[in-house]
């Protein structure tokens, strides 16, 4: 059941941060059909071809394998494919070492959704899917916005996501998980 | 409730991997990182993962510039060297796992 409350829908799981972790994680509710995940994180990295990444979790904490495809708005090419580890969720231009067009504050706002349940076992629908936006800035004063998509391989639920840097450490996160849908 | 990781330096001068649960503080530590790969926790991508992402992102950098060579526009040395660095990255050293000065600066 969705409960709506003053400030908005519910949170099934709040996580935040402002020392270097390597990681954080946060759980995903697996009874519903359709989570929102909003998410804002900062990088210690600073590199071009940077990229934030996410890895889907079963419930016994096993990294799942996914399809992903991940491309900026505005860009001929993309990455995709298959991966048993993390995947990333913007394209390159996120760093500032080799442009001088790129903000120096690396770090992204994601919207995602998470598509849990209604797993009835045919395709096309037989697998969890995540879809989502990541938006950052250019000290241009403009903006990126990169859009993925990943599918996950098993029929089993995502229990929690984790989210990492490609390199270095994740300086500050918050992210939060709502129920839009029920299941 | 969540959880997080984080690098707690050892005596011997690595780190072990170390993750904390939200809810109770709990710590259990998930593996031991090599001083020269604390960067990379989760370890390196995989080569042909690494090689893709970077071809991609070259070839993007190359296609960006394509109008230096237009017949009506003279590249100049700069930009000529420029764009044979990029098509050079494939035989550095370092290829497919490049450090951020390894590629080269475009020129204003």
């Amino acid at each position: 059941m969705v409960t709506y409350r003053e400030e908005g829908i519910f949170a099934t799981d709040t996580v935040s941060g402002s020392s270097d972790v390597t990681s954080f994680t946060v759980d995903i509710p697996q009874n519903n059909v359709v989570s929102i995940l909003n998410l804002q994180m900062h990088f210690t990295t600073e590199t071009d071809n940077f990229q934030g990444r996410i890895e889907c979790l079963n419930s016994g904490g096993s990294v799942q394998t996914v399809g992903y495809n991940t491309g900026t708005y505005g860009t001929t090419s993309n990455f995709g494919g298959s991966s048993s580890t993390s995947v990333p969720m913007n394209y390159y231009n996120l760093g500032a070492a080799n442009s001088t067009s790129f903000t120096t504050q690396e770090g992204y706002r994601v919207l995602m959704f998470i598509h849990n349940a209604f797993v009835d076992f045919t395709y096309p629908f037989r697998h969890p899917t995540i879809w989502g936006h990541t938006s950052y800035e250019l000290t241009s004063g403009g903006t990126k916005l990169a859009n993925f998509t990943i599918k996950q391989k098993s029929t089993m639920k995502i229990a929690s996501l984790r989210f990492s840097a490609q390199s270095g450490n994740i300086d500050y996160y918050r992210a939060t998980v709502h129920p839009l849908a029920d299941g | 409730m969540g959880s997080y990781t984080i690098l707690r330096i050892r005596d011997d001068g690595d780190y072990d991997h170390v993750s904390i649960s939200d809810a109770d503080q709990s710590e259990t530590i998930i593996g031991v990182v090599a001083a020269s790969e604390k960067d990379r926790p989760f370890g390196r991508l995989p080569d042909d993962e690494q090689s893709y992402m970077l071809r991609t992102m070259r070839n993007d950098l190359l296609q960006e510039t394509d109008w230096w060579a237009n017949s009506d526009v003279t590249m100049t040395e700069a930009q000529r060297t420029y764009r044979q660095a990029l098509r050079d990255l494939t035989s550095h050293a370092n290829w497919p796992h490049l450090n951020a000065d390894d590629w080269p600066i475009k020129p204003e």
